[in-house]
């Protein structure tokens, strides 16, 4: 019995103590639990490739700043064409207004739905564009956005605010559902999303209730530990809530100039092929070579299902939302109309919750605009003057 | 929730030992198997995130083990191993569903699948035609005990069985301080060790970097924390099944140490290496002795049998080349190492060492087996540039 007691039942005293000292003892939580200071960003920055990066980010998403309105835009790997045209770059370029871009491959609907519920405070009015591309409804992407990826756009902290919104209950239960199907993918899982997910699998019967209870006993009780911890450390956040009204300003748009050099500027990129896609583009990736879409049927497309929550969630919160939905290129994916119907589902329910879209989805080989796209799925500078031009009429930037 | 994926399985864990611990005193050893079927299907059902895919596996494998054993009774039990296999193939194939938009891995896969298939081929593979079929409670413990169920060790059936009938007699305070103590060690290893090794040393130079330096950094660095991640869950799992009061198998003794490859998969997943010599190493060997063409070549029937059973092992990880190679060059090991024991024995003498002291020819041995086992193991972790 002394064996036991020394080997085994002391150290374990030990640690115990020293864990209680550690969390109720102000002077050596401070010491022990300073949060390291982020590296300031660039106030100028216009895109947010992921929120891993800088967690100062945060803070900044969704907000407004001082002296006008920034528009977020949210989406995919088209956001990772950094071109003139670029709506973060031609937009902040030419207007007061801003556009700042959010995401890149693989955040798709519920990605930015978590994002979205994380800030719901911010949400009301907010103007807000998604980039919509069809590919998301296909092949593997139809599972919805990935466990890697949702986390390198879920921090903690968003997830917290989630955890501890109560106006969000149903779009919070959808958020724990989500989380729990791929919770099993996710190493060393942080505990809100662990609490997320005990408190979703705990609602599935009063089985399940009573066996989770203590798990999620325990975890609320670290998780409060924890957030008392952190308190007087977090970055808090400078930005206002408040959003500012989008201004009309005298700018004169060429925009029929535009479209026409530009188009004219992608099909000079793309000598070596007949589908305009960028020479270099074509010699290293395709040479020839067709693919084909794969849509996923509707009953099984959870992207689907994310991207109704999504529509939800905009609605719901009078988000000032609009969406452009990209086209495939018809030259390259032999049966890109197979996925047109998704694509009409995806309008219709645009069209039914009053959103403003561009669609320039075409899937006709016959009348599909060359030069809208640089490789087979992502906009060129021409299409993406098409979405700048939206952009404008919009959310009213021009007088 | 997986097992061993975060502090709160250790908390069903204790639910489980401080239940069965309970009915101890109050049921008879020969309820204990009933007990424990219905914790581990609590698991299963409540925590494991694809119950339907282990329940169905388990339903399905002991109908099809009684099909070909009992009804069908193939001779040639290269059929049954097929069938019973069938699963794991699928996966392992990794197939495309062109009709589908899915991967067939997608539907059918799930975690903890490989661990069962290799107990439902070691208990088909030790019935006798006539013996009756296992009795089903026990074979769902077999294939779904909570601790064992995601990385093994590899039990044997008749082992299992014998353990679980002594279930609560088990239960005694020196198992449950030594169950208690693997535990701990399995925690350090795996919790602190492996994950000290993996922050601070594994990424310490680039995957991709072909300088020797980086390359043999990244080498050994893998090697120590595939030993203390792996072990660590085999001590964990052996701690918690302990006291539950069942015995799991060690699977680790200090592999740092082997000198020969032999010796190597005596310590090192010793359960896997074991499973390998007695259901597909000794059947194959008897199998290559019975071919007349090589019947004057023993050497080279043990040689080509030690290399395929390697190269089995290195399929059973996924058909892909690292994992292929690295099997390979374990069977590689082996067969050179066989070659030199066999010599040593025809010319009574170690035609290696010579006369060179014991002590010294152990230290080498170790120093090359070392070596040996770590770059197989770096082919292994898909992290070798080339």
């Amino acid at each position: 019995m002394k064996r036991i007691l020394l080997i085994y039942f002391l150290p374990l005293i030990c640690a115990l103590t020293l864990t209680f000292l550690l969390a109720f003892k102000s002077t050596i939580n401070s010491s022990l639990f300073t949060a390291e200071s982020p590296s300031p960003i660039d106030p100028s920055f216009r895109n947010i490739p992921n929120f891993n990066d800088n967690v100062l980010y945060e803070n900044e998403f969704l907000s407004s700043r001082a002296d006008h309105e920034t528009i977020f835009m949210l989406g995919s790997s088209e956001l990772g064409v950094n071109t003139e045209a670029t709506p973060y770059n031609f937009i902040t370029d030419h207007f007061n207004t801003k556009v700042v871009g959010v995401g890149h491959a693989g955040n798709q609907s519920f990605s930015i739905f978590s994002q979205l519920l994380a800030n719901e405070p911010r949400l009301k009015n907010a103007p807000i564009l998604i980039g919509i591309s069809p590919g998301w409804f296909h092949e593997v992407s139809a599972n919805g956005t990935t466990s890697s990826q949702f986390l390198e756009f879920n921090s903690s902290r968003f997830l917290n605010s989630i955890l501890m919104n109560d106006s969000i209950d149903t779009f919070k239960a959808y958020e724990a559902n989500r989380i729990s199907s791929f919770y099993g993918e996710i190493v060393s899982p942080d505990l809100s999303i662990k609490l997320l997910h005990f408190k979703s699998r705990s609602s599935k019967s009063f089985l399940h209730q009573f066996l989770y209870a203590p798990i999620i006993a325990i975890d609320d009780l670290l998780y409060s530990l924890r957030s008392d911890l952190l308190k007087t450390n977090s970055i808090t956040t400078t930005n206002s809530f408040e959003r500012k009204s989008i201004r009309e300003e005298s700018v004169v748009i060429n925009w029929d100039s535009l479209f026409t050099v530009s188009k004219q500027d992608q099909l000079n990129r793309s000598t070596n092929n007949n589908w305009s896609i960028d020479n270099t583009y074509y010699t290293n990736n395709i040479n020839g070579k067709r693919s084909f879409v794969s849509p996923v049927q509707i009953k099984y497309n959870t992207e689907m299902e994310d991207f109704l929550e999504l529509l939800k969630l905009l609605k719901e919160k009078k988000v000032n939302a609009s969406f452009f939905i990209s086209p495939l290129n018809p030259y390259y994916f032999k049966n890109a109309s197979d996925l047109s119907p998704i694509v009409a589902i995806v309008e219709t329910e645009l069209k039914k919750n009053n959103f403003p879209y561009l669609n320039l989805w075409n899937s006709d080989s016959t009348t599909f605009e060359k030069g809208i796209l640089f490789d087979i799925g992502h906009l060129s500078k021409y299409g993406f003057y098409k979405v700048d031009k939206f952009i404008v009429e919009t959310y009213k930037l021009t007088k | 929730m997986l097992p061993f994926s975060s502090f709160e399985f250790l908390i069903i864990m204790a639910f489980f030992i401080a239940i069965l611990v309970g009915a101890k005193y109050v049921l008879k050893d020969v309820y204990y198997r009933y007990i424990l079927a219905v914790l581990n299907l609590t698991f299963l059902v409540f925590v494991y995130p694809q119950p339907y895919h282990f329940l169905l596996l388990i339903l399905l494998s002991y109908l099809f083990t009684f099909m070909v054993a009992n009804v069908f009774k193939f001779e040639n039990r290269l059929w049954g191993i097929l069938i019973l296999l069938t699963p794991m193939l699928l996966v392992k194939f990794d197939i495309l569903l062109y009709s589908f938009p899915f991967k067939l891995n997608d539907l059918i896969s799930f975690s903890g699948l490989s661990y069962a298939s290799f107990r439902i081929i070691g208990y088909y593979m030790d019935k006798a035609p006539n013996e009756k079929m296992a009795d089903p409670i026990t074979y769902f413990n077999f294939l779904a005990f909570t601790p064992t169920l995601l990385i093994g060790p590899i039990e044997k059936y008749s082992r299992f069985k014998n353990s679980q009938d002594i279930g609560f007699s088990s239960i005694t305070t020196d198992n449950f301080i030594a169950g208690w103590n693997s535990l701990l060690k399995g925690i350090i290893f795996k919790y602190i060790v492996a994950e000290v090794i993996d922050r601070y040393w594994l990424n310490l130079f680039p995957e991709t970097s072909k300088e020797l330096l980086h390359m043999a950094n990244n080498m050994y660095a893998y090697y120590f924390y595939l030993f203390f991640d792996f072990a660590g869950y085999s001590f964990m799992a052996l701690g918690i099944g302990k006291m539950m009061g069942m015995n799991v198998p060690v699977n680790f003794t200090n592999p740092f140490l082997a000198v020969n490859p032999q010796d190597f998969w005596r310590r090192f997943h010793i359960s896997l290496g074991e499973w390998l010599k007695e259901y597909f190493f000794t059947p194959l060997y008897m199998f290559l002795t019975r071919k007349k063409g090589l019947k004057q070549y023993p050497i080279m029937r043990q040689n080509i049998a030690l290399i395929l059973t390697f190269l089995l092992m290195g399929c059973w990880n996924g058909f892909k080349s690292n994992y292929i190679l690295s099997g390979v060059l374990f069977g590689i090991f082996s067969a050179v190492h066989n070659t030199y024991v066999i010599l040593c024995k025809k010319k009574g003498k170690d035609v290696l060492f010579g006369n060179l002291n014991s002590l010294t020819v152990k230290t080498i041995s170790i120093i090359i087996m070392f070596n040996l086992a770590a770059f197989a193991l770096y082919i292994f972790s898909g992290r070798c540039p080339f």
